[in-house]
């Protein structure tokens, strides 16, 4: 890595699932007014602006990027837009730490955002996506697909319908504590068992809802990072890995999450994570994937998953939570979601996570996943690690 | 049979990725000659970017016995493109690999859900209706069927 790159801000818009009282390019302007706020910034300290934004079908208008630039300050400014599907949010937040890395720029602007609420049929628009010939005529999609993994992960790590109802469960109540979350609501496992199964073993309450709002994330050089902010937030590591799905190399998610945390990790210098990192921000759209992830990122073998969910392992008592925030089961503006992580794992670092907050963080971790499983496709994760130190 | 069920039609729901009845069941993939890689849907060209790529791609019919890695039942009803019948109906999906080492995904035959669906079954390739079309046409496509082997 180049120069040394830390978080110095965060801001974030209360999540809904459509903001009738303002714009677009309002819900920018509020997210990055927040985030130099939260440093006591001003426009002038930023050099350059990285926009995310998931397939603009979904927000009902073309080229959105171009209607928020300047609500982003992108005037006089370096501005580009980012897109990896549900990965947008980090693959922002990675593209503004190679500028600050680079050495070109001191201090940049990560601002994502998705305006879901805009769309009749959200499933139309990622069915088209997911793959036009093969899967969607014959009824493949993106929630079978998650289902499938899942039913191929019950065989593998052991776990039942009621170990997944038990990660919505404490999503949903972490979610009370963010005043950002999308959905709070009660839910206990009965609840979530009896929802309707939209693809089985997924019910409704295992599945993230959809949202507006965005995201911004304030990255600086270490000079300028130590000036701006009373606890900056270093990224120790990071990585980024796509996949194909091909015929015949059915490496699956789990894989592609393993083979990118291992790669942070060595970067960041983690070699136990259970005992080095306190709070993890993972992207988990659907309970079953959040329970795979204490296996995928190094925390347990896969034996030992339905143990850990068993005892409460990721709940805010536990002994590493798991998004404490609510995490992409509560809230999910789509193309802001995996910045969402990084923004939440960077409070936790700098201790502003009030009621959410996780005692004594000195490393965290947040993860982004995104693309689209069909034949041929890309999918993209990425994974970062941040300290204190 | 009648004049009308003479009349009714099959046609493939794409043509040439799978052969169609009275032929054997079987997903039609393209393997190169170089670097022996399968693709499917079918290729005209190799898509490994570490192939030389002139070589050529030969049609080959995969085996029709394979195992289901995962699997799900789709309780809800998918919006355009896919034609749903009204009232809907679930249906079963999965992933099966193949001899050659390809898995692909595709529904599995009416009839299967939960109560009867489980990783590592034997399962047939069929080629059976997906949805009848506005001319009246059965129009189908590979399945994936539990085998009793
Ligand atoms: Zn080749």
């Amino acid at each position: 890595m180049g120069q040394r790159v830390g978080i110095v801000a965060t801001g974030q818009t209360r999540y809904r699932s459509k903001r009738k009282d303002c714009s677009a390019p309002d819900m920018v302007y509020e997210a990055t007014s927040r985030a130099l706020a939260d440093a006591a910034l001003t426009l002038k300290d930023i050099d350059a602006i990285i926009f995310g934004l998931a397939p603009e079908a979904l927000d009902g208008i073309n080229s959105m990027d171009k209607w928020c630039a300047d609500a982003a300050g992108a005037r006089n400014k370096p501005f580009m837009r980012v897109h990896t599907g549900g990965a947008t949010g980090s693959s922002v937040a990675n593209a503004a730490v190679y500028h600050v890395a680079s050495g070109m720029f001191d201090t940049v602007l990560a601002v994502a955002m998705e305006r879901v609420g805009e769309t009749p049929d959200a499933q139309t628009i990622l069915n088209r996506i997911y793959d036009p010939v093969v899967a969607s005529d014959f009824g493949l999609n993106i929630i079978n697909h998650v289902a499938m993994e899942t039913s191929r992960g019950m065989e593998a790590y052991g776990f039942t319908e009621e170990h997944m109802a038990m990660i919505s469960v404490k999503n949903h109540l972490n979610a009370f504590n963010n005043p950002y979350a999308h959905l709070q609501i009660n839910v206990s496992v009965e609840d979530v068992l009896k929802s309707p199964v939209v693809c089985w073993p997924l019910k409704l309450l295992d599945c993230c809802p959809r949202s507006d709002g965005a995201c911004a994330v304030v990255f600086a050089s270490e000079k300028k990072a130590k000036r701006m902010a009373p606890v900056p937030v270093w990224v120790n590591g990071m990585a980024a890995l796509t996949d194909i799905t091909v015929p015949g190399e059915i490496r699956g998610g789990q894989e592609q999450i393993r083979l990118t945390a291992a790669r942070a990790y060595q970067m960041a210098g983690i070699d136990h994570p259970r005992e080095q990192i306190q709070v993890v921000e993972c992207y988990a759209p659907f309970s079953s994937l959040e329970l795979m992830y204490y296996e995928t990122l190094g925390f347990c073998e896969r034996k030992d998953v339905v143990k850990l969910v068993e005892s409460g392992f990721g709940a805010m008592d536990g002994e590493v939570p798991f998004v404490p925030s609510g995490g992409v089961m509560c809230t999910n503006p789509i193309g802001a979601t995996a910045l969402i992580r990084i923004a939440e794992a960077a409070i936790q670092v700098m201790g502003k996570g009030e009621k959410r907050q996780v005692p004594d963080v000195t490393n965290a971790l947040a993860t982004g996943y995104g693309g689209s499983p069909g034949p041929g496709s890309a999918s993209f994760v990425t994974v970062m690690v941040l300290g204190k130190k | 049979m009648s004049d009308q069920n003479a009349q009714k039609k099959q046609v493939p729901a794409i043509q040439g990725w799978f052969t169609m009845p009275p032929q054997e069941p079987h997903i039609i993939a393209s393997k190169c000659s170089l670097c022996k890689g399968y693709f499917f849907p079918p290729a005209q060209v190799c898509r490994n970017p570490n192939c030389k790529k002139d070589g050529a791609m030969e049609s080959v019919m995969l085996g029709n016995k394979g195992k289901l890695e995962a699997w799900s039942v789709n309780y809800f009803s998918p919006p355009p493109p896919y034609h749903a019948p009204d009232p809907f109906v679930p249906f079963g999906v999965g992933m099966v690999s193949l001899p050659e080492g390809i898995s692909i995904t595709g529904q599995i035959s009416s009839g299967y859900d939960e109560k009867n669906l489980e990783v590592g079954m034997d399962m047939d390739v069929v080629i059976e209706k997906l949805y009848e079309d506005s001319q009246g046409n059965d129009v189908m496509a590979w399945k994936f069927k539990p085998a009793h082997r």
